[in-house]
């Protein structure tokens, strides 16, 4: 660095009003995160209100509207208000300190994506305060489904608004970390030595400014169509939405995977203690896997006759080599590794598990035929939700486990944290193993009650109690979670033997992150000057009677 | 110069080959023809965004010049601005005057932050050279 300046002197509010306006990569990480995980238990709760709406025939806990209303906002956040930012956030935090900048490249942007994202928030869960109530036209919002005629209201009207805000949010970070990656690498960061975790949030964020422009786009029109002008109402309007939708729709699943793979698998080569298989392949297979979900969201039109099922069935099913690359470089890092059974590895784990569980219930949902019978089913519901949980909820806690040091100084408690993911993975394995059988023996998705007749009641109830399994893991984490930040160990600056550039700075890191970057030859720049040192070490340690061979 | 563009442009360049594979071989409609070609078209034209960036080497931060305020009240007064506004239409078309005042005042500081940014850049070079 030629120079560093002090920044020009701005008048400071109270602290919080400070961390609400900071242009810090660092706080604005925390601030999307900590959003996102708030939403996160909000939309949790709205799970355990359908959970115990279905766990017995009749309806007990809500009416069928407000059971509407419910679903709707419960995938609505999970997508728009969790997932995506989540992903993002964790990228504004980490990127900068991965490739050793000082910073995001337009700071400013982020912040009012954050601010965006807030309002977002408001603005859905402000619906439930409207006379007809939040929207209830499911996450997706088909139209006519979500017209005024079919879902009539200000609750909608504030869910359209708050997609397009949260959509618009996410595309503002996603140019501000593309940009830093591209524009504020240390010297010697090279593109080819990006952590796996960075590389994840390149290609997070080129998907994130190719296909959210589609649904803010969708959101546009289906506002003005909202109040008085038809759009998607003239013939072929219905489909012209499922695709801008779906064009949106299935690569925000994979916004959130990458990540959140990336994620665990550098938490699995630390606790390895091992340099990362197979790098450039999986940032290769990382691009090729990219580029094939952005070009799958068809099959979720293959009951609608106006897509070429043959093309997004192709599409689909190629996906299966690239994902097993990237699962077989884990298992391969992981190899005659000295593995330290930490909370993150766990989850890491326990990340590649559920979601195998979700990818290969996706390859036969791939298949036209088979997925003309499961769709809209309870299979899908299991399908999906093992992809999302398996790929956001444990890689997500993967991540924090791991990098939770370095962002408090703190080190979480290693034996709740275990009791969190055994119980985590059990109420995953309860809550979703269920729906396949009853989605299989014919329940359908969205239904607020069912027949006692139907033979499901006893599925549901299981259901129902590993949803609360899952209530209770989340708990001990927040348990967890306080008792760290308040009484948690002094982590130190590299706590894991860390191989990436963030583990050279204190925890948590200072303004400018870096007082000097060290030197970066390969994309484990801290595990190089690691293995360097031993060896220098080893080579002026004087030899000892009777060893053999010479220095 | 970084190389960055080059991984956008491998990118498009995955995107174009599906695309071309879909065109070629099977039977799209206009609308799935459209989306995937202009997703690779948006990427190549981001590769070059990132080409072009790359050879202006301006920016402070490049120079290692860290003049971006710490706090930026002015970006979340434009945040409340454009929240105001998207509400105006269902809540009031009140909201989009309030929503002019607060974007005047957003826009004022955001131009104050930037003269102070450009005054403390200027400083740092004079000070290196």
């Amino acid at each position: 660095m030629s120079a560093t300046l002090p920044p020009p002197a701005v008048r400071r509010g109270p602290r919080l009003l400070g961390i609400l306006s900071s242009t810090d990569h660092k706080h604005l990480g925390l601030l999307v995160c900590g959003g996102a995980f708030v939403f996160f238990c909000l939309g949790g709760l709205l799970a355990l209100l359908m959970r115990s709406e279905l766990a017995a025939p009749e309806l007990q806990v809500m009416s069928l509207n407000a059971y509407n209303q419910v679903f709707t906002i419960h995938g609505s956040t999970m997508f728009y208000l969790f997932g995506a930012p989540m992903a993002l956030g964790f990228g504004l935090y980490l990127v900068p300190l991965q490739i050793g900048a000082s910073g995001l490249r337009w700071p400013r942007l982020v912040l009012l994506g954050f601010w965006l994202f807030l309002g977002a928030g408001l603005l859905m869960y402000a619906g439930f305060l409207t006379q007809e109530g939040a929207g209830r036209a499911g996450w997706f919002a088909f139209d006519p489904l979500s017209d005024d005629v079919g879902t009539p209201g200000t609750g909608m009207d504030l869910w359209v608004i708050s997609v397009f805000l949260s959509v618009l949010a996410g595309m503002l970070w996603a140019a501000s970390i593309l940009a830093t990656i591209i524009r504020h690498r240390a010297p010697g960061m090279t593109m080819l030595r990006l952590p796996v975790f960075t590389w994840s949030m390149v290609v997070s964020s080129l998907m994130t400014l190719v296909a959210f422009p589609a649904l803010l786009l969708a959101m546009g029109l289906l506002f003005i169509e909202r109040h008085g002008l038809d759009v998607f109402t003239q013939p072929g309007g219905a489909i012209f939405y499922q695709h801008l939708f779906w064009f949106f729709g299935h690569p925000v699943v994979y916004i959130v995977f990458f990540p959140f793979l990336a994620a665990g698998s550098e938490a699995i080569a630390t606790s390895a203690g091992q340099r990362f298989f197979g790098y450039k392949l999986f940032v290769g297979s990382l691009l090729a896997f990219a580029a094939l979900s952005v070009s799958v969201w068809g099959h979720h039109m293959f009951v609608t006759s106006s897509v070429d099922n043959r093309f997004f069935s192709l599409t689909t099913t190629a996906i299966i080599v690239v994902a097993g690359v990237e699962y077989f470089d884990n298992l391969a890092t992981m190899f005659r590794g000295r593995i330290k059974l930490r909370a993150s590895f766990l989850f890491a784990c326990g990340f590649m598990i559920v979601f195998l569980i979700g990818g290969l219930s996706g390859i036969w949902v791939a298949s036209p035929p088979l997925d003309y019978n499961a769709h809209d089913t309870y299979s899908v519901v299991a399908h999906f939700h093992y992809t999302l949980f398996g790929g956001t909820v444990f890689g997500m806690f993967a991540g924090i486990y791991h990098w939770f040091p370095k962002v408090t100084g703190r080190l979480l408690d290693e034996r709740l944290g275990r009791w969190h993911f055994w119980l985590m993975l059990l109420g995953g394995l309860v809550t979703f193993i269920p729906q396949f059988f009853v989605g299989e023996q014919g329940m359908v998705r969205r239904i607020a009650d069912y027949p006692e007749t139907a033979g499901w009641t006893a599925l549901n109830a299981l259901s129902t109690v590993g949803a609360f399994i899952i209530l209770l893991s989340l708990l001990i984490f927040l348990a967890n979670l306080i008792r760290s930040l308040r009484l948690g160990k002094p982590s130190g600056p590299d706590p894991w033997d860390g191989h990436t550039l963030e583990w050279a700075t204190s925890s948590p890191p200072p303004r400018y992150n870096f007082p000097a970057v060290p030197p970066v030859r390969s994309y484990a720049p801290l595990l190089d000057l690691k293995e360097e040192a031993a060896e220098d070490e080893s080579s002026h340690r004087p030899v000892a009677s009777g060893e053999g061979g010479s220095q | 110069m970084s190389r960055g563009w080059v991984v956008m442009l491998a990118w498009a360049l995955m995107l174009g080959v599906v695309w071309v594979v879909q065109w070629a071989i099977f039977d799209p409609d206009l609308i799935a023809f459209v989306l995937l070609g202009s997703a690779s078209a948006t990427t190549a034209l981001m590769a070059l965004w990132a080409l072009l960036a790359g050879r202006r080497r301006d920016a402070p931060a490049d120079e290692g010049i860290e003049a971006t305020p710490d706090a930026s009240h002015a970006t979340v007064l434009l945040g409340i601005t454009v929240l105001l506004l998207v509400l105006a239409p269902v809540l009031g078309g009140w909201l989009a005057f309030t929503a002019a005042g607060t974007g005047l005042l957003a826009v004022g500081g955001l131009v104050r932050e930037r003269s102070s940014e450009r005054r403390a850049v200027r400083a740092a070079r004079e000070g290196g050279a």
